[in-house]
């Protein structure tokens, strides 16, 4: 087994250096999922980096010698915390070196061994036996000093942020991103300074005077001529899902680019205006305020009609539906527990506050109550509390057929982000396809033509306080219309050039 | 189904049987006298009996919620479910109107978790409310419950009620969801168009057995949908068709008990009716009913019968019924056949008027 013969400070200089730093040199997949490997595996990860098949972009067998090459994706094992799941693929014996003759068809080149590989070569450091120490010690520390200056680079870049000085950030930044080409540190502090000298976006005005300082991007926006009003959601990871039911677990992080979500869900003078029409249950003259209501009765398929109208209207459009990993994280807004069932009430229209033509309250008020008189037997044998409840609900039924319904939006409190109506009022339709967990925007998902159950988040004002969750995931076919469905807008800000220079694109984490 | 010398005696006289035994379903499983099915994929085992929701008329109270019993008949009917959760049944229908909520909630909370709870409703509006003061009583969760529908028209009301079904079942409040109906038309729709459908109630008798012969059946197999029967009696009509049954069982229509001698009573049909007489007697240790019981336990297709019980000795005959539940002799497919054919020179009339629907819909 080889062994790596480096000196102490050059150890030090190995084990500062991160593998989400080597992902940045190569902006490789296979490095970043090095990265994260390193979490658990950081020596079997910092000797597979040193070595030579961390170099390669392609392969004679065409699987890359790397950590998803030779064990596979393994997702239930990346996100597995026990530590019970095994990864995909754990070759043992002679099972290693049938793994290495795909490349290596001839075997070893100095004893012809097709067998024994391990008996030079371990199993992750794959350094070359015949290099000498000082080689190995020199790239090592080439490396370490790349990583000193980079990193001044990028702390000068910082400083100069912190003090607005945008230009002579920019400098800095742009440095940091020579010493490491594909650096996505470097990359992102040039799109958010490019964006802080260039802050508007192309048919919408800025609200207020805050940015994010991670992105540059405005923290609120309003769409012109149409009120529709948009709040940045951080770039950020979610822990999606719960435990506690079958289609949300297992629980996982998603990784998310900032995106915008609209402040509330959108009215039914929203939907008009785009649509010229109002397929709500909740209007006319029961409903005076039913303009800030919010539309319901709207299928999946109808969300994507008015997002093709809206789109229109933008400049290279961009508004969509949330995913529902984005849904969750927007509606959770930094807050890693569940619904807290105190509070639950200030922010939600639920059932508990949703009862607009009350029944009277009165069981003898009720029509058809006298009829029905509680029997002294019925008394006698303590049933007088069933009667009467029975009695209660069966009044309420007659005295209100259409009792519960949405409110106008934004009555109630916003949660941390700034939201409203995240959780009640009407469920939100969402981008995604109803697929198990784990969630992965890229696996088809989110593709707009694929046939499924699409995702509806939030519950509604049908729905009680006591089981309201952010993370209760509800799903119906695209052309069915109930009427507490409706839809809250999602927008993708334009990407822009590291250098604040050249056409704008959108962004890529945009669903299909 | 009361009959003097029926019971457990069944099972010990040697019959002839028609056929080679059927194999136990997959998932079938025998403890003690009661034998257990899967229901589809909810991954519940239930009970080859259930025992129904139907309250006794003669101890409702008078001039009170007309489904309410009085205190003799709530001692009854609680005797009467502790007798049934003794021999195995697992499954206990609880309809609001029939005001058992509470006192079965009462009854089942020592033993909640041994016992499967089934539930219905069919107002949108109210089912939220309805669903979550059932799960109150019973313990954070309800097992079973549908949407009761006589007709089930599919729009947009029938979605909605299905839709807070789901979500009570997403929020854990419910663990299977079905549907109830008196159409195999609109069972087959619900096959096709309700979401995360786990279970569907059909009639389904000797006399009433047309769901063999359409796609029902094969499309709910397809879909792992759980079937539960019921009319399994046709309302207890089956039960007045015997002369060996007691005066005092309180079927749905006295005037076709064919045998009783109470006023109004009348014996139509006198061959039809000398030839059933003839058969029943080659049954001397069973009840027509029993038999009528046996064919619906026969069919592997059904995971449990809902049965109102109204009587300790009911619960008794349909339990023993289950002694030898899996095949029919040719004796018992001789009366069920004469049963049959009288009831089909009857015409509808044999029915109480509010169930006749099972002739028209539902007669092979």
């Amino acid at each position: 087994m080889a062994r790596l013969n480096l000196t102490p400070l050059a150890w030090v200089a190995v084990m500062l250096m991160p593998l989400p730093l080597l992902a940045q040199q190569g902006g490789r997949q296979d490095l970043v999922s090095a990265g994260k490997c390193a979490r658990c595996h950081v020596s079997s990860a910092l000797e597979w980096g040193l070595s030579k098949h961390s170099t390669l972009t392609r392969s004679k067998s065409g699987r890359l010698p790397n950590c998803l090459g030779c064990h596979g994706e393994s997702r239930d094992h990346v996100i597995d915390e026990q530590n019970t799941a095994k990864p995909d693929r754990m070759a043992h014996g002679d099972a290693i070196a049938t793994l290495c003759i795909e490349c290596h068809r001839h075997g070893c080149p100095r004893t012809s061994d097709l067998k024994n590989c391990q008996s030079c070569h371990h199993i992750h450091a794959l350094v070359n036996p015949t290099l000498d120490a000082a080689t190995i010690q020199r790239r090592a520390s080439d490396l370490a000093a790349l990583m000193q200056a980079y990193q001044g680079h990028l702390a000068e870049g910082e400083r100069l942020v912190q003090q607005g000085q945008w230009e002579p950030a920019r400098v800095a930044f742009a440095a940091a991103l020579k010493d490491f080409p594909s650096s996505d540190r470097a990359r992102a502090a040039l799109a958010m300074i490019a964006r802080r000298l260039q802050p508007g976006i192309s048919g919408f005005k800025i609200v207020g005077n805050q940015f994010d300082a991670q992105s540059g991007l405005p923290r609120e926006i309003v769409m012109d001529g149409s009120g529709i009003d948009l709040v940045l959601v951080p770039a950020g990871s979610l822990d999606l899902g719960t435990e506690r039911r079958a289609d949300a677990k297992p629980v996982h992080t998603v990784d998310l680019a900032p995106f915008y979500l609209a402040k509330f869900e959108m009215t039914q003078a929203q939907w008009k205006a785009l649509t010229s029409a109002n397929p709500s249950f909740h209007q006319g003259a029961k409903f005076p305020q039913a303009d800030t209501m919010p539309v319901e009765q709207i299928s999946w398929e109808d969300c994507q009609k008015m997002l093709a109208e809206i789109n229109q209207k933008v400049p290279g459009g961009g508004f969509r539906l949330p995913t529902e990993a984005e849904w969750e994280y927007a509606a959770r807004a930094g807050s890693t527990g569940s619904t807290d069932a105190a509070k639950i009430l200030s922010l939600a229209w639920l059932r508990e506050n949703s009862l607009i033509a009350r029944a009277a309250p009165d069981p003898a008020a009720a029509p058809g109550a006298g009829a029905t008189p509680i029997p002294r037997e019925a008394a006698n044998a303590g049933m007088a509390q069933m009667f009467k409840e029975m009695q209660r609900v069966e009044a309420a039924k007659l005295a209100a057929p259409d009792s519960y319904a949405p409110h106008p939006v934004g009555a109630l409190q916003p949660n941390a982000w700034g939201l409203y109506d995240m959780l009640g009022n009407v469920s939100e339709w969402c981008s995604s396809l109803y697929e198990p967990y784990p969630f992965d925007a890229a696996d088809g998902r989110e593709s707009a033509g694929a046939p499924g159950l699409r995702v509806l988040r939030g519950d509604s004002y049908l729905d009680s306080a006591e089981s309201a969750d952010f993370t209760l995931r509800h799903s119906d076919r695209p052309g069915r219309k109930l009427r507490w469905n409706g839809v809250r807008l999602a927008f993708s800000p334009p990407a822009v050039e590291p250098a604040g220079r050249g056409s704008e694109s959108r962004a890529t984490t945009k669903p299909q | 189904m009361q009959c003097a010398g029926a019971g457990l005696a069944a099972a010990m006289l040697p019959r002839t049987v028609l056929t080679a035994a059927p194999a136990a379903g997959p998932g079938e499983f025998r403890r003690g006298g009661m034998v257990y099915r899967p229901l589809g994929k909810t991954g519940m085992n239930v009970s080859l009996l259930a025992f129904g929701s139907h309250t006794d008329r003669a101890y409702k109270l008078r001039g009170g919620i007309r489904n309410v019993l009085n205190a003799e008949g709530q001692a009854r009917r609680d005797r009467q479910i502790a007798m049934a959760l003794d021999r195995g049944v697992n499954l206990i229908d609880v309809y609001e109107h029939e005001g058992q909520w509470e006192p079965l909630a009462r009854l089942l909370k020592p033993k909640r978790d041994q016992v499967l709870v089934a539930g219905a409703y069919d107002n949108p509006e109210f089912i939220g409310q309805n669903i979550d003061r059932l799960v109150k009583l019973y313990g954070g969760y309800i097992d079973l419950y549908r949407i009761r529908s006589e007709t089930v028209t599919f729009d947009y009301k029938l979605l909605e009620q299905w839709d807070v079904l789901r979500r009570a079942k997403e929020a854990g409040k419910i663990r299977a969801i079905g549907i109830a109906c008196h159409l195999e038309g609109p069972m087959m729709t619900a096959l096709q168009e309700l979401e995360g459908l786990d279970y569907l109630m059909l009639p389904y008798n000797f006399i009433h057995a047309k769901a063999d012969y359409g796609q029902l059946l094969p499309a709910a197999a397809e879909r792992n949908v759980g079937l539960i029967g019921m009319k399994a009696l046709a309302a207890g009509s089956i039960v007045g068709l015997d002369p060996r049954v007691k005066s005092d069982t309180n079927p749905e229509n006295p005037n076709f008990m064919l045998f009783n001698s109470a006023p109004g009573s009348r014996a139509i049909l006198p061959a039809a009716v000398a030839e059933l007489a003839k058969n029943l007697k080659q049954l001397p240790d069973e009840s027509l009913p029993q038999a009528a019981m046996r064919y619906v336990y026969s069919k592997q297709f059904l995971s449990t019968n809902l049965v109102g019980m109204t009587d300790e000795q009911f619960v008794k005959d349909n339990c023993a019924a289950l002694t030898r539940y899996d095949q029919l002799t040719r004796e018992e497919h001789v009366a069920l056949d004469s049963a049959r054919n009288l009831t089909r020179l009857a015409g509808a009339g044999w029915l109480p008027e509010n169930y006749q629907w099972l002739e028209e819909q539902w007669r092979a």
